[in-house]
């Protein structure tokens, strides 16, 4: 999941044009000087590497390419909502959360991660929070209002109180198992 | 509001409605994250999802205003009296 706005990635990193120098003061190049005098072999290597990024257009990520590629457009609805469709079939079990596994954003997306971990499987987490289109189409997928929301083996759960509930009555555990009989 | 919704829709034995904004990343006074305990014979033979479904429903005004967080506990009365 793409975490950094495409704005900032543009803006601040890639300078205007690939041919113009960067400014620099006189104690800057004297340093600069020092530095390639002191360091060749590393100079060479720097400024090679430099050149080759500059001089192509090789994109920095398979995103930046698809969106520097394609015309920029909405996603729409629909196209979400496959989206969607694709992660929960992929995935036998399949957390949307706000954060993810490792940094979880919210107490209840904590929980829920919490709950899943004690089971001993693999699952996959979409953080809401990165993908706007996914937080509300996610809401209207499964018509349920809140996230966390948790899909298990294409079927939907519910949210963290039902996860804990099922968790305590054992029939999480149950679901599970069975999901994971069947990965 | 909130209280008075659930009240009319099922006629609860019990009934509380919790403002837990004050635990979370959320200015003073938002009305954003709530807890709903409720007891109502009208959950009997509902499966859970179910009766979260049918709060979400009932309280489908606040949840798409400033509401975005809902803690329920869904009971009948038989299973309250035993917990």
């Amino acid at each position: 999941v793409e975490s950094t706005s495409l704005g900032s990635v543009f803006e601040t990193e890639i300078p205007k044009s690939p041919y113009e120098p960067p400014t620099m003061s006189p104690f800057m190049l004297c340093g600069l000087i020092l530095i390639m005098a002191l360091y060749p072999s590393t100079t060479l290597a720097f400024t090679m590497t430099s050149t080759l990024a500059f001089t192509t257009t090789q994109p920095r990520s398979s995103l930046l390419q698809r969106r520097m590629s394609e015309p920029f457009e909405q996603e729409t609805p629909e196209k979400t909502k496959t989206r969607i469709d694709e992660m929960i079939k992929a995935n036998p079990v399949m957390l949307f959360m706000k954060g993810n596994k490792m940094f979880p954003q919210c107490g209840f997306s904590n929980t829920a991660v919490q709950i899943l971990s004690t089971y001993n499987i693999d699952f996959e987490t979409c953080d809401v929070l990165a993908d706007e289109a996914i937080r509300s189409g996610i809401k209207d997928y499964s018509s349920w209002p809140t996230i966390p929301q948790l899909y298990v083996a294409g079927e939907f759960i519910g949210g963290c109180d039902i996860m804990i509930e099922e968790y305590q009555n054992g029939n999480l555990g149950e679901t599970i198992e069975k999901a994971k009989a069947d990965m | 509001a909130i209280e008075n919704k659930l009240s009319e829709a099922f006629t609860p034995e019990v009934l509380e409605v919790i403002n837990e904004s004050s635990g979370h990343n959320v200015p003073r006074g938002s009305e954003t994250h709530f807890k709903v305990v409720i007891v109502s014979p009208s959950f009997e033979g509902t499966p859970l999802l179910g009766r979260h479904r049918m709060v979400h429903t009932v309280l489908e005004e606040e949840l798409a205003g400033g509401v975005h967080a809902l803690s329920i506990v869904a009971k009948t009365p038989a299973q309250w009296a035993r917990a």
